[in-house]
């Protein structure tokens, strides 16, 4: 948190250098296998202005208009509910580690599945710092159109280890930061969620690098992820600034964007003519052994986005507002930057200079493209791996307990270490007395259990109670060089009452992935997620509310009724039984009925 | 060596040895439904061992509701060496003292009865008895699976025997004080025990009241006072207690509570919490009444048959109830031989259905939980075919002991001859 805070703050410094309030930046790197990952970047930042705790009760002044580009629809929700800091993440899909290495920015704008958002608030206590909190993502709720408005205490965590230096911002006098999260993993991100993303901007996707932002082409990827973090940053003269910092990462697969422009969104089979056999083997008609995905491509951002850039952000904006830049093997890549002006067309090739890493300023309103072509895709800059790999699942096959198991992989020749943060609700009920610990490495796997402490150097677990707090471990672990470790733990699962399951109980619940935050001399350097989990939980018959209160209180009044009847009645003969039935009143009644019966029968003659 | 010493050993090696030497028994049976619920696993007080390990506050989390005082005094083996193996030791003689107790009380109360009712005395030998107890496939099961229930049982038996042998209310009251600390449901017990010790002092009997309720209340309040001050907070009057009353932990289990309330909609809830809890004191009193033995006739009534009876009430109606609270009741029913067995007749349907449900109770909760080819509503079923077993004993006890009664007061040596009925 705090490298993170101080990367959002390093990029605005860049911005407030040039005079300017508001930044665009796309990155485009080929990855292996036809990949290739984009990051959109924009970065905004308010004027500075007197930040003072905003009173819920209190009727104060109206809020002053200082935004400039900063979104007047954000400003206000941030002041009102006190929050300092805000980072939203929304994501989807899979990041492969093995094949893509580190995540983009070091993993610390990318969140794991679903939506995740940690926010710091000022407030007196922890009540108010509540409902602070409650209000804040009630708001956000409606403002990006996710399921927000169901953050409850019941999945809100309060994250120790990243507690530690809030830069930037002191809080009044009496009043505390309070750093919450909560992770909704079964939220799916979709268009819905971008075009607020998009009226954040002041172009509003209009113009300048974010026209290319097409909810059909953003989120038909391999893996994407959408940020918005706001900080607050104070000057020491006493004024404050609000700065929005927003991504777009996207794994885009390239091959998938060529059919999909050629062939159109459904899938169809290759006609035979255009089947790629391996020559090697046999193939005529009937026979071919099929090849790889193709080395030999070209396409652009038009294949890709489906349009072009359509000019800088701002008609007479800085002409550093908005940038490109690509990341590329130059000797393998013939990249040419295209410009499409009313009356000019320029076409450049960017491979020319021989840089890995070039960077182009769109400054003319004129429409851009990039036009990638390579003979050998498969030459592209080197991966870097991460310092760590790391898998959650569960374990058991049955409905009632089950267990978790975590392996963390070191790759490197040194030891990492690192915060594993996780957070499980309720229902499910931890029991970590059992926790296990295996060690693998060059020497064998090892059963470590026993010496746990040489790996989990600190540990902090705060159970879960029934329907109020979801469990909350952070767990500081080392691992030694080149080995890896995994860690066991079971847990019960309980049964949830009627109206608590989903109308699609059977499907099961997510839970929310585990953040792994890589320390390297006690400061942050990487952060990733696992994925997140399935957890099926026993259900009961949902048809049967009726049947069941009938049945048990059948149970329940047969038993009622027996004792009551022993307890209370004499015990007698049955020939005294006879003879004290004979004498009730019910039993003389009875008995005159009869007789009258008889007489009228009398009478009639029958 | 004598037959009972031959039980004692077989039965404490069967305990001892089988955990001892298959650990994962504990484990497996641990976590069985039909064998403990949350309130008295073994797992979660496993769990509460690590938290105090930890430093975590023993009942800020929705695991453990087992007593503080349980959990720091059990604690003390957790630090040992071979622990399992100590806990194993304990559980073993806990049973052992138990069965132990059960062949004094079976001696008392024969010899009792034989001089209240002037007859011979053909009771059980001590080790059929403690053989009742030992090898009763529920016990062990529960003793396997060290559910904390046993610990209940064995203050539960301390409070029956002070009264007979000592004729010390105080210290059976001290006995039931506990029993009730560690889990709830032996509060409804107070009743029957004082009119059981109303019995057997035949002297001062207003001492025995002021001076046992107070005592109960006494020794209570210091031990929840003494917890207070253990863990500095009351949340674990919440965990502990609350959680019986409320069922605040839903889980399955052979009750008939569970079920109903994952099943009932939220705004009964409230008004069906009332009832089953008002329903599971209902009988307490009336039975205690209903067996008393007033002075004026000094054959009829008995006062320890009301207490085995409001405990197998309690199976029925409490809300984690486990098999093991049953098979305690039956374990104690031998000692009846002579004067109310005679007269029940249901034992072979209420064996069979037990024997049934017992076998099904497994069967279908793999089929609901592992398989998923069944559903809840068939474990629920047995649960109900549970209850009915309950029903069944309880009535055929209670009318056992009513005909021997009727025998007893119209001087009739053969009552199965006669045909009785209720008025």
């Amino acid at each position: 948190m705090v490298l993170l805070t101080g990367l959002i703050l390093s990029l605005l410094v860049q911005v407030t250098i040039a005079t300017q309030f508001y930044k665009e930046h796309l990155n485009l790197k080929p990855y292996p296998r036809n990949k290739l990952l984009t990051g959109f970047d924009f970065n905004i930042e308010s004027q500075p202005f007197e930040l003072s705790y905003y009173n819920v009760s209190a009727t104060t002044g109206e809020i002053a208009h200082h935004y400039t580009h900063f979104p007047s629809s954000l400003g206000p929700i941030i002041e009102s509910t006190n929050t300092r800091e805000l980072h939203l993440r929304f994501t989807q899909g899979w990041w492969d580690a093995q094949s893509w290495g580190k995540l983009p920015h070091d993993g610390l704008f990318s969140g794991g599945t679903g939506v995740e958002v940690v926010a710091v608030i000022e407030a007196p206590d922890i009540a108010i710092a509540q409902q602070h909190w409650s209000r804040l993502t009630k708001i956000l709720s409606g403002f990006f159109c996710a399921s927000l408005n169901f953050i409850d205490n019941d999945s809100t965590t309060y994250p120790k280890h990243l507690t530690k230096k809030i830069g930037g911002y002191a809080p009044e006098q009496g009043n505390k930061l309070f750093l919450l999260r909560a992770a909704l993993p079964s939220e799916p991100v979709c268009t819905e969620n971008l075009t607020p993303f998009l009226r954040l901007l002041p172009t509003r996707g209009k113009s300048g690098i974010s026209t290319l932002l097409d909810g059909h082409k953003v989120f038909d990827s391999l893996w994407h992820g959408m940020s918005i973090d706001v900080v607050t940053s104070c000057e020491d003269n006493g004024l404050c600034s609000l700065q929005l910092h927003q991504t777009i990462n996207q794994m885009v697969d390239i091959i998938r964007s060529i059919r999909k422009q050629t062939e159109g969104g459904i899938p169809k089979p290759t006609p035979g003519d255009k089947l790629r056999c391996d020559t090697s083997k046999t193939y005529n008609v009937w026979q071919c052994f099929p090849l790889g995905d193709p080395t030999e491509i070209d396409w652009s951002l038009q294949t890709i986005y489906g349009r072009k850039i359509i000019g800088s952000a701002f008609e007479d904006g800085d002409r550093e507002t908005s940038s490109i830049s690509v990341d590329f093997d130059p000797a393998a890549w013939e990249v040419t930057f295209m410009k499409d002006a009313p009356n000019s067309l320029v076409h450049r090739s960017l491979s020319d200079s021989k840089d890995v890493h070039v960077s182009e300023f769109l400054h003319e309103n004129a429409n851009y493209d990039l036009k990638f072509e390579t003979k050998s895709s498969t030459n592209v800059l080197p991966i870097v791996a991460p310092p760590l790999y790391a898998s959650r699942s569960l374990t058991g096959y049955s409905l009632d307990k089950g267990g978790l198991r975590v392996s963390f992989a070191n790759p490197s020749d040194k030891p990492v270490t690192f915060v594993y943060f996780e957070s499980t609700p309720w229902f499910m009920r931890l029991y970590f007395n059992d926790l296990k610990l295996s060690l693998k490495n060059q020497d064998g796997e090892a059963d470590v259990t026993a010496n746990q402490e040489e790996y989990i150097q600190n540990r902090y677990y705060r159970p879960a109670i029934d329907r109020t707090r979801p469990s909350q471990m952070e767990l500081k672990i080392t691992i030694p060089a080149n080995s890896s470790l995994a860690m066991t733990y079971s847990f019960d699962k309980s049964l949830l009452l009627y109206h608590e399951y989903p109308p699609d109980a059977n499907h099961g619940f997510d839970i929310e992935p585990a953040v792994i935050t890589i320390l390297e001399d006690d400061k942050a350097t990487y952060e990733f997620r696992t994925t997140s989990l399935l957890l099926t939980l026993p259900t009961p018959d949902f048809s049967m509310p009726y049947n069941v209160i009938i049945l048990t209180c059948t149970v329940l009044s047969l038993a009622f009724g027996i004792v009551f009847n022993l307890l209370t009645k004499q015990v007698v003969t049955e020939e005294e039984f006879e003879k004290v039935s004979a004498n009730t009143k019910a039993a003389k009644i009875k008995r005159q009925v009869k007789y009258r019966i008889y007489q009228v029968k009398q009478i009639l003659g029958i | 060596m004598q037959k009972l010493t031959q039980v004692f050993v077989i039965g404490g090696l069967l305990r001892f040895l089988i955990p001892s030497l298959i650990p994962s028994v504990v484990q497996a049976l641990g976590s069985t439904v039909e064998l403990s619920t949350p309130i008295n696993s073994y797992k979660s007080l496993q769990e509460a061992f690590y938290y105090l390990q930890q430093g975590i506050d023993l009942y800020d989390g929705g695991v453990n509701h087992h007593p503080p005082l349980l959990v720091i005094i059990l604690s003390v083996f957790q630090s040992l060496p071979f622990k399992e193996v100590w806990f194993n030791l304990v559980y073993t003689l806990c049973d052992l003292f138990i069965a132990w107790k059960l062949i004094q009380i079976n001696r008392w109360y024969n010899f009792y009865s034989a001089k209240r009712y002037g007859k011979k005395n053909e009771r059980f030998s001590d080790d059929i008895i403690a053989s009742f107890y030992l090898f009763n496939p529920l016990i062990v099961l529960t003793n396997l699976a060290h559910s904390t229930i046993v610990f209940t049982w064995v203050f539960l038996m301390e409070s029956i025997y002070q009264v007979i042998f000592t004729g010390n209310v105080p210290r059976s009251m001290i006995a039931l004080g506990i029993s009730t600390y560690l889990s709830f449901n032996s509060v409804y017990l107070l009743p029957p025990i004082i009119a059981f010790a109303h019995a057997m002092t035949p002297t001062n009997i207003h001492r025995v009241y002021i001076e046992g309720f107070a005592i109960y209340f006494a020794a209570v309040a210091l031990l929840i006072m003494s917890s207070f001050t253990c863990t500095s907070s009351w949340n674990f009057l919440d965990q502990c207690y609350l959680t019986n009353i409320l069922l605040k932990k839903i889980t399955p289990n052979v009750g008939l509570w569970w079920y109903i309330f994952t099943e009932m909609f939220d705004f009964f809830t409230p008004f069906y919490l009332g009832l089953f809890n008002i329903y599971t004191l209902v009988y307490v009193i009336p039975i205690t009444i209903r067996l008393f033995q007033f002075r004026s006739n000094k054959k009829l009534g008995d006062s320890f048959l009301a207490i085995v009876l409001v405990y197998i009430w309690l199976s029925f109606t409490k809300s984690y109830p486990t098999i093991g609270d049953l098979g305690f009741g039956l374990s104690i029913l031998p000692i009846f031989k002579v004067t109310i067995f005679p007269y029940c007749r249901y034992t072979y349907v209420i064996g069979l259905t037990m024997l049934i449900s017992l076998l099904l109770f497994p069967i279908f909760y793999y089929c609901w939980i592992v398989l998923g080819t069944g559903n809840s509503n068939f474990f629920y079923s047995i649960s109900l075919i549970w209850g009915v077993v309950h029903v069944l004993i309880i009535l055929d006890l209670l009318w056992g002991k009513l005909v021997y009664d009727y025998s007893l007061d119209n001087k009739i040596e053969d009552v199965h001859k006669l045909n009785l009925a209720q008025i």
